[in-house]
């Protein structure tokens, strides 16, 4: 999986967060429903952080890219010297992901301590796997 | 000779809805349990289907395909007072989401 197909999952993986909690929470207020996920206060949360997680990979990739168009390398260089334009989005994606996977352990598994080691394992893969992916991008690699 | 009874018997003279209330009233998890089962139905059968017809099996995608299904079958249930509980709306939800980050960190060069 490179970079680019790794950021799209992240994304599509928000966007769904954000459609499905939405459309719950629509539906209960369109039905006058006496369950609603709005009465959840961790989705409710979830899927405010999650906008504002998509909200700033828009405004990070629009930067880079205006910083990218004006940008040029020395003849003879492989690569960028600072690689800006392919850690755009990687942190608030991450971000946002981290995010769903702790409410998937609070919902399921409760607060309990010892499953949230689970989630930390997932989170830090994440991580570690997506700069790994800007990195092989950056010297050169398949995007 | 009378009869004893586990639990009260649903009284379907006030209405379909009143007897199912009454039915998870009397067992809370029945609800749980009843849309696990709309779960398992998809999942294990477009599953075992799958691999039948095609000798291959995309686990993530009838995980996603079955949570959605199901949270289609759960919504309608919250209209109903007393009917599902908010913990097991959080659960089926944060199932979707479990399902979703799987499917989509597993999707090939080329798929969807």
């Amino acid at each position: 999986m490179g970079e680019t197909k790794f950021v799209g999952s992240l994304l599509l993986l928000l966007v769904f967060a954000v459609s499905i909690i939405s459309y719950a929470t629509n539906f209960a207020s369109d039905n006058n429903a006496n369950v609603s996920l709005s009465d959840d206060d961790d989705f409710t949360s979830l899927s405010s952080d999650l906008e504002g997680n998509i909200t700033q990979f828009n405004t990070e990739t629009n930067q880079s890219s205006k910083a990218f168009f004006e940008s040029e390398i020395t003849e003879g260089d492989e690569t960028t010297r600072t690689g800006g334009q392919f850690k755009v989005g990687m942190g608030d994606l991450i971000s946002g992901a981290k995010v769903i996977v702790n409410i998937i352990f609070v919902k399921i598994f409760g607060s309990d301590v010892g499953f949230a080691v689970f989630a930390t394992v997932i989170i830090a893969f994440l991580v570690y796997f997506g700069y790994r992916l800007i990195w092989q991008t950056w010297k050169g690699g398949f995007p | 000779m009378s009869n004893h009874y586990l639990y009260d018997l649903p009284n379907i003279s006030a209405g379909a809805d009143k007897a199912l209330v009454g039915t998870v009233t009397a067992v809370p998890s029945f609800t749980g349990w009843f849309l696990f089962f709309v779960f398992g139905v998809i999942f294990l059968g477009g599953m075992v289907e799958q691999k039948r017809r095609t000798g291959i099996v995309d686990l993530p995608l009838w995980g996603i395909i079955a949570s959605l299904a199901t949270v289609v079958m759960m919504l309608p249930m919250t209209i109903i007072q007393g009917l599902i509980q908010i913990e097991v709306v959080g659960i089926v939800i944060a199932v979707s989401l479990v399902f979703a980050v799987w499917f989509f960190l597993s999707r090939s060069r080329g798929e969807v």
